[in-house]
């Protein structure tokens, strides 16, 4: 049976397609430093396991949870015996008619107070969170209650100003996958400006915006590599700063070379 | 041809054993040597196995301690196929915990890192997009199929060599080899397909 790999000048583009992908990647290459790596972490007695760390993180979110429970708990029996609690829809009364003692946050900001006071506050609020979360209400995190509810009620005190609602708890949860898609696609095009178009200012431009977007992604150090490359291709002195950054960031960077050699360069 | 079984020690040596920890002295084979002559057969188990954005590294580490952990029961033969068995398992424990790994270690590394200096950053982005493809596609293959295909299409093993790690004849490989195959152009075809009409 032959390979996949081998079929040559196909002319069906989806297996010319598939051809590629299989010759990009290839086989697990046989790296020593991988095998260094994995023998050193085996030899240290006190290195946990990578199975373990599952383990010790789930213990955190137990200890997390219960930590949340008791807060949840202590705000109940404040709420509870507290004299002077208001029903939820006073939260958003000015700082002159709300009662004391549950006044919104926002309008204490510019006040001395009672550290007391603000605490059984935060406990408050946390169980409004709590409980809003139970309910499948979408929790506005911010501690400005105020504003972010859309009443009009003019500049805060404290300096605090009107910010954007948040997004919604599933945007948070999918964003960040689809984003790092999107990112990933500017560096694949700069990488086709470079090679195929020949257009490093195009390259820049995109690798700009990946490095702005994603300044800790996957391909942060491949896309300020590549930034070198494409100014040095452009014969942009921002080479320069660029290969600083990289050997500020990367001492030990696989494109050192790179970044020294723009730093050689004249520009 | 990779051989299949560790050679038996002389038993000679069995006479000097070698200054190692209590627990290997009477296997025939130490962990060093296992290690030393299948850590790399072991990675490429656990790529097959677990899908290419699988964490090798981390399988492999595990295996590795279970070797450690059982080398006073292993008698010293068929010593790949043990280990394959041992991947096996280890993969299985990996994929059911991923979406734990993920929620947890949101930033862990998609790709192995195989940089030996001589790619240039577009070489590697080049392989590294290549790569989260391919991944994608080969994840939507079944397990069974999904390894036969990545031994045969990328790491090169024969049919033979598949169905003696898998335990399964040969034919039985060539089948799931051919159904891989037409799954994993089916998906090619639909990428294609998406891409030509984003464009």
């Amino acid at each position: 049976m032959k390979r996949l790999r081998d079929e040559r000048n196909s002319d069906d583009p989806t297996l010319a397609r598939g051809v590629e992908l299989l010759n990009e990647v290839g086989p697990l290459e046989e790296t020593d430093a991988r095998k260094r790596r994995v023998r050193r972490a085996l030899d240290q007695p006190s290195s946990r396991p990578g199975f373990l760390r599952p383990a010790v993180a789930a213990l955190f979110v137990l200890g997390a949870t219960a930590t949340a429970g008791a807060a949840w708990g202590v705000a109940h029996f404040i709420a509870e015996v507290e004299p002077h609690a208001s029903p939820p829809e006073e939260v958003n009364q000015s700082e002159e008619t709300s009662p004391p003692g549950r006044a919104p946050r926002i309008a204490k900001s510019g006040a001395p107070h009672d550290p007391a006071e603000t605490a059984s506050d935060e406990n408050a609020n946390a169980a409004e969170a709590l409980e809003a979360e139970v309910a499948g209400e979408e929790v506005v995190r911010t501690p400005e209650p105020v504003e972010t509810r859309g009443e009009s009620t003019g500049s805060a005190p404290g300096g605090l100003s009107a910010s954007p609602p948040p997004e919604k708890s599933s945007d948070r949860a999918t964003a960040p996958e689809s984003d790092r898609r999107a990112d990933s696609l500017l560096v694949h095009e700069a990488v086709e400006s470079l090679r195929n178009s020949n257009d490093p200012t195009k390259a820049s431009r995109l690798l700009d915006e990946y490095r702005k977007n994603a300044p800790d992604g996957a391909l942060a150090e491949e896309a300020l590599a590549l930034s070198i490359e494409a100014a040095l291709a452009s014969g942009d002195p921002k080479a320069r700063t660029l290969a600083q950054q990289y050997l500020a960031r990367y001492p030990q960077g696989r494109f050192g070379d790179l970044a020294r050699r723009a730093l050689d360069a004249n520009l | 041809m990779r051989s299949l079984a560790l050679a038996a020690r002389p038993s000679g040596e069995e006479a000097e054993p070698a200054p190692e920890i209590q627990s290997q002295r009477d296997s025939p084979h130490s962990f060093d040597e296992i290690y030393e002559q299948w850590f790399h057969e072991v990675c490429r188990w656990a790529r097959a196995l677990g899908g290419l954005n699988a964490d090798v590294e981390d399988i492999a580490q595990e295996v590795f301690l279970v070797v450690r952990r059982k080398l006073d029961d292993f008698d010293g033969k068929y010593a790949r196929a043990w280990l394959y068995r041992i991947t096996q398992r280890k993969v299985s424990d990996y994929r059911r915990r991923s979406w734990f790994r993920r929620a947890v270690y949101p930033k862990t590394q998609y790709f192995e890192d195989v940089v030996d200096g001589r790619d240039g950053p577009r070489e590697i982005v080049a392989r590294r997009q290549a790569e989260i493809e391919l991944g994608e596609i080969l994840d939507k293959l079944s397990k069974v199929r999904r390894s036969a295909f990545i031994l045969y299409e990328l790491e090169g093993y024969s049919g033979d060599e598949i169905a003696e790690l898998e335990g399964v004849p040969v034919k039985t490989v060539y089948t799931r080899l051919h159904h891989a195959r037409k799954d994993f152009l089916k998906y090619v075809e639909q990428r294609r397909r998406a891409e030509e009409g984003r464009a």
